[in-house]
Order: C-alpha cells, then sequence, then structure tokens
C-alpha cells in the first residue's frame, strides 16, 4: 500500500506526466503520438514518461497493430485518493477538538458581538 | 485541471456553537488556536512564529520522534473579521515539498451558533524522496502518513 503511495507521488511528480494523466481521464485512450502532440517532447521522452505512469500502475497500454494506445488505470489513483481522505479525517478531528474548545470556553462579549 | 490528479479541492462544513466571532477567535488567536490545533506533545519544536494579519506567516517546524522535520508555512492573504480569512499553506517534509494549498474559511451565523465553511485547494507535491515516504515504506502503512497529516494540523496553531 505504502510502496504504491510512493510510486504515485514519483509518477506524478512531473508536470509532463500530470498533463497525460489530465488528458488520459478527459479524453479516454489515446495513441502515444496523440499524447506527445501538445508538447515539445520527441516519442522517446512521451514514451519515457508513459513508463513512468505505466510502472506507477496509473496508465496501461495496449498494442493493436503498429499503434499502442494507453488509458488511465482507475485502481492506480487509490493511493492518493487515501492520502486525501486521511487529510480530510485530521482536518474534521481537529474540528471536533475545536468545537469543543469553543463550547468549554466562554465568548468575549466586549466586542459587541 | 480538475481531472489533474494531483489537485484536490473540497470543502468541509461544520456548525460551531457560538457566535462567528468567537469562532474567528479560535483561528486568530494563537493562544486559543493552540487549543485544538496542537495534538502532539512528544514533538520537538524547532522554531515557531505567529503573525496573524494581512501579509503575515504562521511558521512552524517540528521534530517528531525519529529526528524527521514537519515544516507548516501559512501565508495570509486576506482576513476579514469576523467572516472570511484566505490563506496560502505549504507543508515540507526532511525539507522537501509535501503539498500546496490554497484555503478560504468563512464563518456565518447559523441557529445559535455559527456555520464554519473550510474549502481547500490542494495541490499534492513531489513528496516521495521525503522522510514521510520512506518511513511509509517501512510499513507503517498509512498510519505514519496519518501522523503527518495530523501533525501539519498541529503544526498551523
Amino acid at each position: 500500500m505504502s510502496a504504491e503511495l510512493d510510486t504515485v507521488f514519483q509518477a506524478l511528480a512531473d508536470p509532463y506526466r500530470r498533463a497525460m494523466v489530465s488528458r488520459l481521464v478527459e479524453a479516454g485512450p489515446t495513441s502515444m503520438k496523440e499524447l506527445a502532440a501538445p508538447f515539445d517532447l520527441g516519442l522517446p521522452s512521451t514514451l519515457k514518461h508513459l513508463k513512468v505512469l505505466e510502472n506507477g500502475g496509473i496508465i496501461t497500454s495496449k498494442k493493436e497493430g503498429r499503434v499502442r494506445t494507453f488509458s488511465i488505470c482507475e485502481e492506480g489513483l487509490n493511493p492518493l485518493r487515501t492520502w486525501l481522505d486521511a487529510h480530510q479525517r485530521h482536518l474534521e478531528t481537529g474540528f471536533d477538538r475545536l468545537a469543543a474548545a469553543m463550547a468549554a470556553n466562554p465568548e468575549d462579549k466586549s466586542d459587541g458581538q | 485541471m480538475a481531472s489533474d490528479p494531483a489537485h484536490s479541492r473540497f470543502t468541509l462544513d461544520r456548525v460551531l456553537p457560538g457566535s462567528p466571532a468567537h469562532a474567528f477567535r479560535f483561528w486568530s488567536d494563537p493562544k486559543l488556536k493552540n487549543l485544538w490545533a496542537g495534538c502532539h506533545p512528544d514533538w520537538t519544536e524547532r522554531e515557531v512564529r505567529h503573525d496573524f494579519r494581512i501579509g503575515g506567516h504562521d511558521f512552524s517546524r517540528l521534530a517528531d520522534p525519529m529526528g524527521v522535520e514537519h515544516e507548516v508555512d501559512i501565508a495570509y492573504l486576506d482576513i476579514a473579521v469576523p467572516d472570511r480569512v484566505v490563506y496560502s499553506y505549504a507543508m515540507r517534509v526532511d525539507g522537501k515539498p509535501l503539498s500546496a494549498s490554497l484555503v478560504t474559511l468563512l464563518f456565518r451565523p447559523h441557529n445559535c451558533g455559527s456555520l464554519m465553511r473550510y474549502d481547500e485547494h490542494l495541490l499534492l507535491l513531489d513528496g516521495s524522496d521525503g522522510a514521510a515516504a520512506r518511513e511509509i515504506g517501512t510499513g507503517h502503512g498509512f498510519d505514519r502518513l496519518e501522523a503527518v497529516m495530523a501533525e501539519s494540523l498541529a503544526a498551523m496553531s
């Protein structure tokens, strides 16, 4: 689980890779050539980025004839979601303590509130 | 941008006892904020500063029992007493950027108390080389990460 998170972080650390993931989320399965088109990147560099994402379990690829298409692997982003869930849970726990602290301390009426 | 998985936006609503002014003080007054935001008594304070004003920064650098440093850097962008606070904050572990966020905090009267709305736009950064990720990799699962997140809240005080 934790090694997965590490890999996801690494995979998404690069702006090109994040843009490629965004594109795949929005457009669905896309060929490598199409993925490379918006960037000033050669195919070898594009393939390198895509391999990092594929090894991170974030995307998957399929070869049909001479064309390799890439698509999002939904489960690949689960570690990120878990991270965000933990973040929100801890905010909520802090707000529980905030409510308790507010109830335990009298209001200051001096400022007319 | 919404589909970029490193970006996340979420809103938490909370009904609080007391007026918006009362709630506001628990964010603006470091002594009152400490009552709820601090929750890691076993961590060592290395550097803590408070400056709650527009353009001011709250900064904290704490070391966990393993000696790993956790930083939270808050920049107050807008303050309207007692309705609104807008701030950005960055978290770093072992000096490595972990996340950067923009938070809008709103307080409104609600029945006999207040409604607090916490809206965060969070960008996860490359924390993978940091101590948090390394420790996570040693088998503590997400407990360790959760502790990091909890401390980020504690360090906001």
